[in-house]
């Protein structure tokens, strides 16, 4: 059944407010937009160097061939690195200004805040604007706070972690955010202590050619767990902005975190992050990740299993419509025995979108008694859109058990004709296929974000057919 | 430069019927231009490639080239089919068919073959006709330091039917193998063809093997690998008419330090055409096996079905494996999987094996032979499946338990 007569300009949360900034430097990035940046920081000597250095980084790598395939638009002279947009952080949505405070209650931020969350951070542009945390997480001794507060409230801490993860040399993006990163969270979750309630932070792009670098590192030191859901918007501009992101995830022995992100982009986003945990001892790790937004998104969430019997997953659902590539994937490096990883991947493209499965497992010699299974399914529902899958499996074990699947079709039609038989619309009938396919991803959601996304999917979904 | 066996004079000096001397001259005139690859590249990405020096190679003279070509009997010589060797073939004929497979996937090797290629086997079966006997080729070179270039030429008419069972064994240190196999399979046709590669262990073999299946036409091939020090077979079918079916098989068998290197493309360009795909290996010792895979579903392929399995066992501590099934779906109306293992050989079943009284290094043996025989299984010749069987036994054989 070709599914047609589609419109997808129906991005919801494309409103833009007034640009009204504390600070805005000039378009493009060089030594002085970097000691710029750290400047209006305040920052300590070793991160001014340590941006600086990444700089050079930046700009002496080249773009990967297969990166630059994908892009052949983006200028990175085109771009305003850092833009502030109020004077501080705020803890009271009421002190922000009206307009940026009506969008927040637009993308139901505070709602959600006071239903659900242990802590929020809420990113606008380059800066944290607002952030509130329970008055319990501080009795528990958790620290969650911006990134660029961290630096001033727990300098050791932050010394003794940033960048241990991801080394500014890493690849070209990581090297660009280490150089111009601004906001993002930082959280310490001390040895046994459980937070019960997800921490959340939202990002949102409001200017236009603006490039939004956020730097979130996670800590979870010995038996702890916590759970962090980020959510992303933008308006819709005509010309292209870039989110390039780092976020650096340690779970220490025995420690669980969960990192959670449903990322709906405007579709002008170039969305170009990295994102890599290390899981030690029966430490394990979960990246959930929602693609549904932006122009391009290239994001392989990585663990690197560095201890006996640490375990990394990760679960993905991607939707690509008009003009959009979801290329994304995972990463699982076994360098502990008996470590185990899953990969679950499910994408749905359509309206000549292109989603692509790039994923990497790879098991280290000594790594005895690991294992891995990788599923990726994929949901074409027209003959204009594309699928690809590209998943590599470097095993240097001979104690090692790796699988990998996958599958590619269209919605059947003999599915659609049972549900029809049922009384169910077209519309309703395919919305309900797609839904139950995205199903094992959802279930792993708080059951608000399920909700969401499910409802995401349908909004993208609707006159698909009939 | 240092007086380089490859040069065009070298490519003169062939000689054979004039169609070959004249393309092989234009394509010794570029041997200059090639680009040599490098393991950046995503194609020999795993690969040794970096030691690729083709100066340390010399040209094999026409004299060295041994290839068996069996008799046919007068009854199939009387409807027109021919088994030669290339360099004796004046016809126009095999004019029109060489390079028609391999000048749609060339590389830098295909170009080096087509500057020195001297001959090689040619089978033509003219349309609606079924030759019932297996056609078996054998490919033999030897010399140290020298490079050779085998080509296989297979045309099945309209129709027609064949099965050909094709042998490689070069040997010799610093051994070249730049091999090219093209498979034309008409609409209508059905060509069974079974590779069998047995190269000593200096020995290096970059092989190109391209089909192209026509409306309604059959190709079923499979490839046993068993030989050299680093071994490398493209695996390429492209189907390029309605109903058109590939089926891919392979087993390969590393020890030692060897390195088995798989590159296979099933690329659907009709609709309602199917392919399959099983490549099954075993690493030991040191060696490594590269398995690097890919289905593309054109748009001009509604209803495709494609399917793509690769299994493998590790045998031994310093052994490797690495295996990325790839996929590339333009189409929608399609059904497409992929599958890909690797692991060691299943406790339970060593236990079981040995709790019956059988040695353990015996029993690691029979589960090795076990887990190929799917593959051993569908190869169309029960001749070749026996000594194909046979060389697999005696290479396991040398396993330590």
């Amino acid at each position: 059944m070709a599914v047609t007569g589609i419109d997808l300009g129906k991005y919801q949360l494309g409103w833009s407010d007034t640009d009204a900034y504390v600070y805005k430097p000039k378009k493009g990035v060089n030594t002085d937009v970097v000691s710029d940046i750290s400047h209006q920081k305040s920052e300590p000597e070793w991160m001014t160097s340590f941006r600086l250095n990444a700089l050079k980084r930046f700009e002496a790598k080249p773009m990967l061939p297969w990166f630059a395939e994908n892009m052949p638009d983006l200028d990175f002279d085109e771009i305003y690195y850092y833009i502030k947009p109020t004077e501080g952080v705020v803890d009271d949505w009421d002190m922000l200004p009206e307009e940026m405070k009506t969008t927040y209650e637009r993308l139901g931020i505070p709602e959600a805040e006071r239903k659900f969350l242990a802590g929020v951070t809420s990113q606008y542009d380059s800066e944290v604007v607002y952030h509130k945390n329970r008055d319990d997480l501080e009795a528990q001794g958790v620290l969650f706070t911006s990134m660029d507060q961290a630096l001033v409230d727990y300098p050791d801490l932050v010394k003794k972690y940033f960048a241990t993860v991801i080394p500014p040399g890493d690849n070209k993006f990581a090297a660009l955010n280490s150089a111009v990163w601004s906001g993002g969270s930082f959280v310490y979750v001390p040895p046994g202590v459980h937070v019960e309630m997800p921490l959340q932070a939202y990002f949102r792009i409001n200017t236009e050619s603006s490039g939004q670098f956020e730097r979130t590192l996670i800590i979870a030191d010995e038996g702890a767990s916590v759970h962090y859901v980020e959510g992303c918007s933008a308006p819709v501009y005509s010309k292209d902005s870039l989110h390039s992101a780092v976020v650096e995830l340690i779970a220490k022995p025995g420690a669980r975190i969960r990192y959670t992100t449903i990322q709906n982009w405007s579709p002008n986003v170039y969305n170009l992050v990295t994102k890599r945990a290390r899981a030690e001892t029966e430490a394990t790790v979960e990246w959930i990740d929602g693609n549904l937004g932006s122009k391009l998104t290239m994001k392989y969430p990585a663990v690197v299993m560095t201890g006996p019997k640490a375990h990394g997953e990760v679960l993905s659902v991607a939707y690509a419509g008009r003009g959009q590539h979801q290329d994304a994937g995972a990463k699982m490096t076994h360098a502990a025995p008996e470590t185990t990883s899953l990969i679950e991947s499910k994408s749905i493209c359509k309206d000549g979108g292109q989603t692509t499965y790039r994923g990497l497992v790879r098991v280290e010699e000594g790594a005895y008694g690991s294992k891995s299974h990788v599923r990726c399914d994929a949901l074409i529902l027209d003959d204009e859109s594309r699928s690809d899958t590209y998943p590599y499996m470097e095993i240097n074990e001979k104690d090692a058990r790796i699988g990998h699947e996958a599958t590619v079709s269209k919605v059947g039609d003999d599915q659609i004709f049972y549900l029809m038989s049922r009384g169910l619309s077209e519309h309703q009938a395919t919305a309900m296929i797609v839904n139950g396919f995205i199903e094992p991803i959802t279930k792993t959601l708080p059951m608000e974000y399920a909700v969401e996304l499910s409802r995401l999917i349908e909004l993208n979904m609707e006159g698909a057919v009939g | 430069m240092t007086a380089s066996s490859f040069t065009v004079d070298a490519s003169r000096a062939l000689g054979g019927p004039d169609w070959l001397v004249a393309r092989r001259l234009a394509a010794a005139e570029q041997v200059g231009d090639i680009e040599w690859p490098t393991p950046a590249e995503e194609i020999w990405r795993y690969s040794p490639i970096g030691d690729f020096d083709l100066e340390r190679y010399r040209l094999r003279s026409e004299r060295d080239r041994v290839m068996v070509l069996p008799e046919i009997s007068a009854a199939l010589v009387e409807r027109g089919v021919i088994v030669e060797d290339l360099a004796d073939v004046g016809s126009a004929d095999a004019a029109t068919w060489f390079g028609a497979c391999s000048d749609a996937s060339p590389d830098a090797f295909t170009r080096l073959h087509d500057a020195f290629v001297s001959g090689g086997a040619f089978i033509r079966v003219p349309p609606g006709v079924v030759v019932a006997e297996p056609i078996v080729i054998e490919h033999r070179t030897s010399g140290d330091g020298l490079a050779s270039f085998p080509h296989t030429l297979i045309v099945v008419g309209e129709g027609a039917e064949a099965t050909v069972i094709d042998r490689f064994a070069a040997d010799g240190v610093g051994h070249l193998s730049d091999a090219v196999i093209e498979l034309l399979v008409g609409d209508g046709a059905h060509l069974r063809y079974t590779s069998v590669q047995q190269h000593g262990p200096g020995v290096w073999q970059i092989a190109l093997q391209r089909a192209h299946v026509g409306r309604d036409a059959s190709l079923q091939s499979s490839a046993i690998a068993l030989g050299g020090d680093y071994a490398r077979l493209r695996t390429e079918s492209l189907i390029t008419g309605e109903g058109g079916e590939s089926d891919l098989f392979a087993v390969y068998f590393g020890a030692g330090s060897q390195v088995l290197d798989f590159r296979t493309l099933q690329d659907h360009a009709a609709p309602r055409t199917r392919s399959d795909l099983l490549f099954k290996g075993a690493v030991a010792d040191d060696a490594r096996s590269i398995y690097s895979g890919l289905i593309r579903l054109r748009t001009e392929a509604p209803g495709a079905r494609a399917f793509q399995t690769n299994r493998n066992l590790v045998l031994s501590e310093g052994a490797a494996a690495e295996s990325i099934p790839n996929l590339e779906i333009e189409a929608n109306d399609v059904q497409c999987s992929h599958a890909s293992t690797v692991g060691p050989i299943d406790d339970d079943q060593l236990y079981y094996l040995e709790s019956r009284g059988v040695h353990p290094a015996d029993a690691e043996q029979l589960i090795v032979l076990g887990f190929f025989d799917d593959v051993f299984e569908r190869l169309p010749a029960r001749a070749a499946v026996d000594s194909v069987r046979a060389a697999v036994r005696e290479k396991v054989g040398h396993l330590r338990g």
